[in-house]
């Protein structure tokens, strides 16, 4: 094992993470957060991580209750279904204002977290190319 | 009772042990550790059993224990930081500190570095594979997303799948009451808040390589030290949790969400 495949290695490692801060970079514009429900006939679907969101024919089963959309200019769109008295369900309501609130904190530290990693690939980068 | 039941899947370590102390590692038979080509997502899964006091005590001491943790890891942070290869021996530190130089000078031999010979050879390619299967670890922490279920004795009744930059997809079954929805949005924090705590300690642990690799001139430093570096760290937090008193559990209501309703099954509600 020569001193160059070492080299590569930590070349590798840090320009994933270099990667990783650049596609972060450029998926921060907008903030998602969609809440669901789902009959409890279909409960096996939640057990085991087989749900997979993106997949539409798992998605046919879910019902979309509310979302909202944050973008970094701060625009904000909420999607609520209303009662047949047009009154907001107050338990998604309740809910999805909590991962909302919850979206916002984990992007924070998310955006601090990358901040910290970028600098120390940076920086290790810099020391193998020197 | 039955106590609630953390587990975690999708990563793992050296000792097979969640370093935080937390969360039962699950490791899948036919994916051993230093595997790269596993592709199942990062799952951390609570399991109470029941929907209660007791659930919310145990997820607030859990939450307790991970803030704990990072004072800990920035103490670990500092004296490693305070560590050098050259002065240390008379300085007298202590047995984290000596294996750690012990390991340091291992690499440093001529020996290992130039590989003479098949023992030093053996020796070095271990070290280097334990290293890469660190980074493969570390890899996964900010490759994949993040799933939290939230069940009820092993009935599951929330799912929130955070992707890397944030998003939140939750699910819920119908029928879901306001003690449950606290309980998943507590769940989903502690869950977030041990995987950023991860991702802090592969960020102590490759600067603190880095920065000894500098000291100690080691041929490919960063890399071979990782394991020892991270071996090190351990230590000092085992040391640090065996000198703190145990403290009172914190107690009060989880979450946001009121109580005093169910979840609505809404419009089409198949159930």
């Amino acid at each position: 094992m020569s001193e160059s495949e070492l080299r590569y290695a930590i070349e590798k490692f840090t320009k994933d993470l270099a990667n990783k801060a650049e596609s972060f970079v450029s998926d921060v514009t907008t903030l998602e957060v969609r809440t669901f429900s789902m009959p409890s006939t279909q409960i096996s679907l939640l057990a085991g991580g087989e749900l997979d969101l993106a997949d539409q024919a798992m998605a046919d089963k879910l019902r979309l209750r509310a979302y909202t959309k944050i973008d970094f200019d701060c625009d904000t769109t909420v999607c609520l279904p209303v009662d047949a008295n047009d009154q907001i369900d107050r338990s998604v309501w309740d809910m999805h204002q909590s991962m909302v609130s919850q979206a916002l904190q984990t992007r924070e530290t998310m955006l601090r977290t990358m901040g910290d990693a970028l600098a120390s690939a940076l920086e290790a980068l810099q020391r193998i190319a020197g | 009772m039955a106590a609630s039941t953390f587990t975690f899947s999708g990563f793992s370590t050296p000792e097979e042990l969640d370093p935080l102390g937390i969360w039962d590692l699950v490791i899948s038979p036919v994916v051993p550790y230093a595997a790269g080509s596993d592709d199942r997502g990062l799952i951390w899964r609570v399991d109470h059993p029941t929907s209660s006091r007791e659930a919310e005590t145990a997820l607030l001491a859990q939450r307790a224990k991970v803030e704990q943790w990072e004072y800990s890891l920035d103490a670990a942070a500092r004296r490693l930081a305070d560590l050098s290869p050259v002065t240390s021996y008379a300085l007298g530190f202590g047995a984290p500190e000596a294996e750690l130089l012990a390991q340091i000078a291992a690499l440093q031999s001529p020996v290992l570095s130039y590989g003479l010979g098949e023992a030093a050879t053996a020796a070095y390619h271990e070290v280097y594979e334990q290293a890469n299967a660190l980074l493969l670890q570390f890899k996964r922490l900010i490759h994949h997303f993040a799933r939290i279920e939230t069940a009820t004795r092993g009935v599951s009744v929330a799912l929130t799948a955070v992707d890397w930059t944030g998003d939140y997809e939750t699910v819920w079954l119908d029928g879901a009451t306001a003690s449950d929805m606290g309980l998943h949005l507590e769940a989903v924090r502690l869950a977030l808040e041990s995987r950023h705590a991860l991702l802090r300690l592969i960020s102590v642990v490759t600067s603190g390589a880095l920065s000894l690799t500098l000291k100690a001139s080691v041929p490919g430093g960063q890399v071979l030290l990782l394991p020892a570096v991270y071996n090190y760290v351990r230590s000092i937090l085992k040391e640090l949790e065996r000198q703190r008193p145990s403290e009172p559990v914190r107690t009060g209501r989880l979450g946001t969400v009121e109580a005093g309703y169910a979840w609505n099954a809404g419009p089409g509600s198949g159930s």
